[in-house]
């Protein structure tokens, strides 16, 4: 009963009020099983005659009134709370003049059967489901501090696998079900009926969430269409209550720091490995390391980590009006929400801050009930950033810890005062990332506003005709600045450089639908008929100057006007479908849902633009059934199955099935001959790009079956097993570079099936003043390639290879034998171009005789075998107690990281590379370390495959409420809560980089890690006020 | 309940009609293709491909030059590094990049040769525009077959996925397109576009008759036709219209471009264009500048990346002839930086920089000394025009197939008009009567000091047979010690992994 407020509303309250002369009294007063009051409870008088309704609330003495009912007819009344089970008094006969009094007590609910689930457009109990739904307990999902909805999700529902950095601001990947499309796995969300098309969980408040519910199969999303494919999560917000204002404060303040440093070499060692490496290869020791020249560096010793980690802040505060009168509420909410970098640098340092304000309204009159909401965000996010010639060494993670200790972190001889590398002197390339996000200024800016507006009409009983109207603009302004400066050997820059972009893009969504309820006996038949169209534009203006000259001015015409240039672009998407819906029920115990869409898409040529996709599910309530008497301590029992399609195309490009006149590969002519720089440009126009004209829909096939089982009043336990299969995954693969084209063109280019079991259970029980909840779930994933392309050839990503037969993003490389001891062994051994003793020494895995690249193979599965999440939740008196535990198993990770600091060359090193061999040191796996690497012992190899299982204290709460006694003398503050929280406090791992919970691309190179942000370890406060 | 029906059904109409959207930002294929403007534009863009990252904007220069024995490379980036020791890994950048850039010159050259013809236009443009686009596609198969062997062919447009597998042909495949290309351009293009009338009139810098014939017979030299190709340098050098220009360091600067030496060149500027440098193989941007990056990337330690050297045989070389006026060939000033007290780099002083003692010595053909203090100034901004042909090349070249043909003798006279523009005495004097053997190793001499830094000495080694005779292999280990990691078969570049992985049945060059 924890999400029912809403529908109990809309439901109960009837539709009209009579005007009445006769008036009376009634309060009450609403208490626990304990006798304490309960507040804020939510009652609901109706008059069975006239259907007149009236709302009101408990206060904090658990009393509440409703002053001078219409005294004719008979009244219920309906007591509903968040977390106890409703109760409805009825059969009450008013008298006028006179005061009625109640005294109602609530039990808390145990079991999430009577929940309510939104479903597509209508909102059934869980116990009538009949598609796959998980439900994340908000409350456990509201103590994981995060700008980011779906980070929150991480671990809290089964078939959901979250993968996120720590860097303030970054984007998670969020996967139902495995990865079911090669372009955005992500899921739709719909936020009050409201599909966000963009980035949704990202510049939404947790704080205003109601409840979450996680839609899996294609009976379940199907209608929300094409967005559908990769799942929909469904978020509804807190809406106001009939009653008083109510003011509620919810904030925490905490700090974070980076849990785990990495062992790398101090400048002594270093200076030995990089001198063993120049010795190797023939090469004069790099003056710097070289103990015997006057440039030789022995004061300054740099440990990077320890100056560029620090401790960032993150806060969160939030506040809420919300209340409303008979048939009019209203909230709203104002949030604001701020991260600072676990990474030291000034003014460029990566950090995320947020203001939201959200307001809602809904009222009705008659047949006629409406709806509005706004929200508007306002976002500033520095980001990590690079100098714009140099942009794709490594991340800040990687330059981070390949900066050599010789170089020292501030330099004022330097332009900009920050230390680098010399040339001559020390030969390698690192950059000073302390320096650079001190000097770089990157950020991005969003100005989000989202509206909606909905108009529902019941012009017949049972029959309603609902209109939503969305429309989501998204401002966003790009900035980069990069001024003059010297980071040392490779990282000089002598020009400032600027380029501002700024971008429009908005969503206009139309939904129409029509929906029709019908009782007969034991039969219950609902129907759902609809049609959608949205709009999707994009646009973006870019400027770009540079010749800027300090003192800078961040405004374009202040540097050299020659340079200027400006770019501009726009991108226009459409889409429309038409969809019905039957639901049948028959006695309770057999329930079908069909469903059917037909959707068209302006990103397919004409000839393929349809698409049409439907689904069909059925459950069967066991405990309902009369021949069939299940054990007494079986409350409850489902047996439920769902098989349909849907369809994808949703992948990043609007006009890729033509093929485009490319007007910028221009040239230029000399006007004189035998002259100097006298060249003019001379237009160049032609196609670079190839297109697919016969690109289509993407399939996805799901069917799941499942039992739901509720014991002994208090234990809910649900098993699924689902296969789902995506055909015609739009996807780039490879294609010959001898083709000539600048673009990998988009094709249907592969088929995946993902299948896997699913466990998810709930337990509650109250033993005096002891209260238990338990929410546990686990799943497994299985992911298979059925086809690629129409060559069925394999996809490559970075050490990883995706094939028919595999899993998308196998890791993939050479397998090592050990080391070349000596001469004889390298001539025993298959012939591999270029090694010496010392090397590492490559199997002959086809036994050919000699190590090529046919030479590999497969070195591990990068999608984790199981996930799990365990929350656990304790409360005795005024005390609470939470624990969440979350992590996977089974998979390997590529350590990226921990190869390029063993690479054995001018960088720094892993203090691993310490143990190199030697003529003397015969006994390691470490190779010699030698410039150039002409062996590639830095390869792909089964060297840098680390297992990738973790578990992990994600998060840890003890709270204290104060007991409302001790709050009324206040005459203010009518509920407070505070407590103290950890997050990310303790994990359990073998893998040695900084943290399992990598981000990658999600897909082929899903199990590479590459200096990923390490997500940080929290200890916060925080207080919960009501007023 | 009708007029929400009837809502419903206008709503659903106007959606549906919706459905077409069509790209604001760029004209479709189809529409082009129709106008003189449509083909001058196309065939411009086929040029584009020369100032690409994998092409001549770096890296083509950096896998040309350090391969030979005139230059070495000591860059921290491996890609670079491990160049000039055919240590070259198969799905590195310096594999791809040339490759990438190429292959996209290519499928520009193939839309012009298949769709201009049948554009209603001028004929005498239109016969200009395909010799270009001929030259073009010629030129770039030169590349592909010199550089990586053998390589897929493909020379019409992919109308479908179908048709991105081109097959795998031999290098002697190649080089028979490539004479024919050039063949065709020859006949087609103009001797100048000083006289020409259209929109191409005086637009200097592209292909013309000369370039199409010295290429032409450059091809037949490399396939050892030493009799066609002795005709086709002979029509180049009766053309007219090409001297050496006196001072030899103008071939290298950007003060004396497009210059009477020059037979076709790569057009850079600082001043046109955008200002963004296009790095790897994108897509053409509005904001994309002309610069090329060999300046920053050759150029000496302190003022530029300093990532390719030259070798100190290369110095040693230019000290064993003095002028006939008895000073240091000029050409050694031209090429490098050198350990000598007048010498300034960028205005420094060479020993002050660099010490007494140092001998290391650096690049300075194509370098911007002496117009800035440093090449990081301008960064990646280089305008310096890369001389493919030059004129002194048809002249040795042609020299080389006399000498080929048994007319020694006859070789003198253009050696000696190469010698003579820098002050060297008359070959017929110094070393006369030279037989046909000695006369190749004079040639190799001329043309290692002439060409020096400018990519064209390991074609010369390779065509020559020296890697695979133990005594010139031993020479030029010597020489250079980054032979000493060559292998049978690293003469060319290996196949990009990325092409092997996607194109099903090529084959890996053998030696990698």
């Amino acid at each position: 009963m924890k999400k029912g407020w809403l529908c109990l509303l809309l439901t109960l309250a009837a539709l009209t009020a009579g005007a009445q002369e006769k008036l009376t009294d009634v309060k009450g007063i609403v208490q626990n099983e304990k006798g304490e009051a309960l507040p804020g409870v939510s009652v609901i008088a109706r008059n069975t005659r006239n259907n007149f309704s009236a709302g009101a609330q408990t206060d904090a003495e658990g009393v509440f009134v409703f002053p001078k009912l219409p005294s004719s007819g008979e009244y219920n009344f309906t007591f509903t709370n968040v977390g106890y089970e409703a109760q409805t008094l009825s059969g009450y006969h008013l008298k006028p003049g006179t005061t009625v009094s109640l005294v109602v007590k609530l039990s808390q609910t145990m079991t999430s059967l009577n929940d309510i689930v939104v479903v597509g457009y209508v909102a059934v109990k869980k116990k009538d489901l009949t598609g796959s739904v998980g439900i994340a307990n908000p409350d456990d999902v509201k103590k994981n501090a995060t700008y980011d909805v779906a980070r929150s999700l991480q671990g809290q529902v089964a078939g959901v696998t979250v993968q996120g950095s720590g860097e303030p601001g970054g984007f998670v990947n969020i996967k139902i079900r495995g990865v079911s499309s090669l372009n955005d796995n992500n899921p739709l969300f719909v936020i009050d009926g409201v599909p966000i098309i963009n980035e949704a969980p990202y510049d939404f408040p947790i704080d205003d969430i109601e409840s979450i519910q996680v839609l899996k199969d294609a009976s379940a999303g199907a209608i929300y269409g094409s967005r559908a494919a990769a799942g929909v999560i469904i978020i509804t917000t807190k809406k106001g209550k009939s009653g008083p204002l109510q003011l509620h404060y919810n904030g925490y303040f905490g700090s974070q720091n980076i849990p785990k440093k990495l062992p790398l070499t101090d400048r002594a060692q270093y200076q030995k490995i990089t001198d063993a490496a120049e010795t190797n290869a023939g090469l004069p020791l790099a003056p710097a390391n070289d103990p015997s020249s006057p440039d030789y560096i022995s004061t300054t010793n740099t440990n990077w980590q320890d100056a560029a980690f620090k401790t960032g802040i993150i806060q969160n505060h939030d506040v809420n009006f919300s209340g409303g009168g008979l048939n009019t509420t209203y909230n709203v909410s104002l949030n604001y929400f701020d991260q600072t970098a676990t990474v030291r640098g000034g003014p460029g340092e990566p950090k995320y801050n947020r203001y939201n304000f959200n307001a809602d309204v809904e009222s009705k009159a008659g047949i006629l009930s409406f709806g509005a909401r706004a929200s508007y965000t306002q976002s500033h996010k520095q980001d990590l950033t690079y100098p714009h010639l140099h942009p794709n060494i490594g991340n800040e993670i990687v330059d981070l810890d390949r900066a050599i200790p010789t170089v020292p972190v501030y330099d004022t001889s330097r332009l900009g005062g920050f230390g680098g590398t010399n040339q001559i002197t020390q030969k390698a390339i690192v950059l000073n990332i302390v320096g650079m996000n001190n000097l770089l200024d990157n950020y991005s800016n969003r100005n989000r506003f989202l509206g909606n507006a909905w108009a529902a009409i019941e012009p017949l009983r049972n029959l309603r005709y609902k209109m939503n109207l969305v429309y989501d603009w998204t401002d966003t302004r790009d900035f980069f600045f990069e001024p003059q400066y010297d980071l040392g050997w490779y990282y000089l820059n002598t020009i400032a450089y600027m380029t501002d972009t700024r971008g429009t893009q908005y969503t206009g969504l139309l939904e129409n639908t029509l929906s029709y309820h019908l009782e007969a006996g034991r039969h219950t038949l609902d129907l759902l008929a609809g049609q959608t169209f949205e709009k999707d534009d994009q646009q973006f203006l870019e400027g770009i100057e540079s010749g800027f000259n300090p003192p800078y001015f961040y405004s374009f015409g202040t540097g050299d006007p020659t340079t200027a240039s400006v770019q501009s672009g726009e991108q226009t998407a459409t889409q429309t479908g038409y969809l019905g819906r039957l639901n049948y029920d028959y006695d309770q115990r057999y329930l079908v849902t069909v469903n059917f869409r037909r959707d068209g898409s302006s990103k397919f040529s004409p000839l393929n633009r349809w698409g049409n996709f439907s689904s069909v599910a059925g459950a069967w309530n066991i405990s309902n059934e009369k021949f069939i008497h299940l054990p007494k301590f079986i409350d409850f029992a489902k047996l439920r199955g769902g098989y349909g399609t849907t369809g994808n195309q949703n992948f990043p490009s609007d006009y890729a099935f033509t093929a485009y006149i490319n007007s910028n590969a221009n040239y230029l002519f000399a006007t004189v001959p035998n002259a100097g720089p006298d060249q003019a440009l001379a237009p160049g126009s032609i196609q670079t790009q190839v297109a697919d004209p016969t690109i289509k829909w993407e399939t996805k096939v799901t069917s799941s079956v499942a039992l739901d089982l509720t014991f002994f009043k208090s234990l809910d336990f649900t098993a699924e097993y689902f296969v789902n299969t995506s055909k015609d995954l739009i996807a780039q693969p490879p294609i010959p570079l001898s083709v000539g084209a600048t673009n990998t063109p988009y094709v249907n280019a592969a088929s995946l099936r993902n299948s896997g079991l699913e466990f998810t259970l709930g337990y509650k029980k109250r033993i005096g003043a002891v209260s238990l909840g338990i929410n546990a779930n686990a799943h497994t994933l299985h992911n298979k390639v059925l086809k690629l392309g129409g060559t069925n050839d394999p996809i490559y990503g970075a050490e990883s290879k995706t094939e028919v037969g595999h899993e998308v993003g196998e890791i993939y490389g050479y397998v090592t034998e050990g080391i070349f001891q000596n001469a004889s062994d390298i001539a025993k051994h298959a012939t591999q171009p270029n090694s010496a003793p010392g090397d590492l020494k490559f199997k002959d895995i086809n036994g050919d005789g000699v190590i090529d690249a046919n030479d590999q193979q497969y070195l591990g599965s990068a999608i984790p075998k199981l996930y799990y999440g365990l929350n656990v939740n304790l409360g005795w008196k005024s005390f609470d107690f939470s624990i969440f535990f979350q992590g996977n198993e089974g998979n390997k990770i590529v350590n990226g990281l921990y190869q390029t600091l063993m690479a054995g060359q001018y960088t720094n090193h892993y203090i691993d590379e310490l143990n190199y061999w030697t003529p003397a040191n015969t006994n390691t796996n470490v190779p010699r370390p030698i410039i150039g690497d002409p062996n590639g012992n830095d390869r792909a190899s089964n060297r840098w495959v680390q297992s990738g299982g973790y578990a992990r204290l994600q998060n840890a709460q003890l709270g204290y409420t104060v007991p409302s006694g001790a709050l009324t003398r206040t005459r203010i503050i009518k509920a407070a809560r505070i407590y103290l929280s950890g997050q990310n406090l303790w994990t359990l791992t073998k893998y040695q980089g900084y943290d399992p919970d990598i981000i990658s691309d999600g897909l082929f190179s899903r199990g590479f890690d590459y200096g990923s942000f390490p997500n940080p370890r929290t200890v916060m406060v925080g207080v919960q006020v009501g007023f | 309940m009708k007029r929400v029906l009837i809502l419903c059904l206008v709503l659903c109409f106007g959606c549906t009609k919706q459905l077409t959207q069509t790209n604001p930002n760029q004209q479709t294929a189809e529409t082009f293709w129709k106008t003189a403007t449509d083909a001058l534009d196309a065939v411009n863009s086929v040029y584009g491909s020369l100032m690409l990252d994998g092409s001549y904007m770096r890296f083509t220069h950096v896998i040309i030059n350090t391969r030979g024995d005139d230059a070495t490379s000591n860059s921290p980036w491996d890609q670079i590094y491990n160049c000039g020791k055919f240590a070259e890994n198969v799905d590195g950048f310096a594999a791809s990049a040339p490759f990438t850039a190429y292959y996209q010159g290519v499928f520009r050259a193939n839309q012009v040769i298949e769709q201009v013809p049948a554009i209603d236009m001028d004929t005498a443009l239109k016969d200009r525009v395909l010799g270009q686009a001929y030259f073009l596609r010629g030129l770039y198969y030169f590349h592909l077959a010199d550089i990586y062997q053998n390589v897929p062919m493909p020379l019409t447009i992919a109308q479908s996925s179908a048709d991105y597998y081109a097959h795998q042909v031999s290098q002697d495949s190649v080089w028979m397109q490539v004479i024919s290309d050039f063949t065709k351009a020859a006949t087609l293009l103009p001797v100048s576009y000083a006289n020409v009338t259209g929109a191409d009139a005086n637009q200097f810098g592209r292909a013309t008759k000369g370039a199409a014939l010295a290429y032409l017979g450059k091809t037949l030299l490399f396939t050892r036709q030493f009799d066609a190709a002795a005709t086709q340098f002979k029509a180049v050098i009766d053309l007219g219209v090409y001297s050496l220009v006196p001072n030899y360091h103008d071939n290298f600067t950007e003060q004396d471009e497009n210059n009477s030496e020059s037979i076709f060149e790569v057009q850079f500027s600082r001043s046109v264009g955008g200002t963004t440098q296009g790095w790897g193989p994108g897509d053409p941007q509005s904001d994309w500048a002309k610069y090329e990056a060999r300046a920053i990337t050759f150029g000496p330690r302190n003022f530029a990346y300093c990532d390719v050297q030259p070798t100190k045989a290369l110095y040693y070389d230019f000290l064993l002839e003095p002028t006939a006026g008895g000073q240091v060939d000029p050409r050694l000033y031209a090429t490098m930086f050198y350990n000598t007290p007048t010498m300034t780099v960028y205005g420094a002083s060479f020993q002050a920089t660099y010490g007494t003692a140092d001998s290391e010595v650096f690049c300075r053909k194509y370098e911007n000394d002496g117009f800035v203090n440093a090449e990081f100034t301008w960064q990646f901004a280089s305008g310096i025009n890369s001389r493919l042909m030059r004129y002194a090349d048809v002249l040795l070249m042609y020299a080389e197939c006399l000498n080929e043909q048994g007319s020694t003798a006859a070789a003198y006279p253009y050696i000696q008009q190469v010698r003579a523009r820098v002050g060297l005495a008359d070959l017929a004097t110094v070393r006369p009567n030279m037989t046909q053997d000695q006369m190749r190793d004079q040639l190799a001499h001329e043309r290692f000091l002439e060409f020096g830094l400018e990519g064209k000495r390991f074609d010369d080694i390779r065509r020559w047979g020296w890697l695979q005779d133990p005594t010139k292999l031993a020479w030029l280990q010597a020489r250079d010690p980054e032979f000493k990691t060559y292998t049978p078969g690293r003469e060319y570049m290996p196949i990009p992994l990325a092409e092997i992985e996607a194109n099903p049945g090529v084959l890996q060059n053998k030696g990698w």
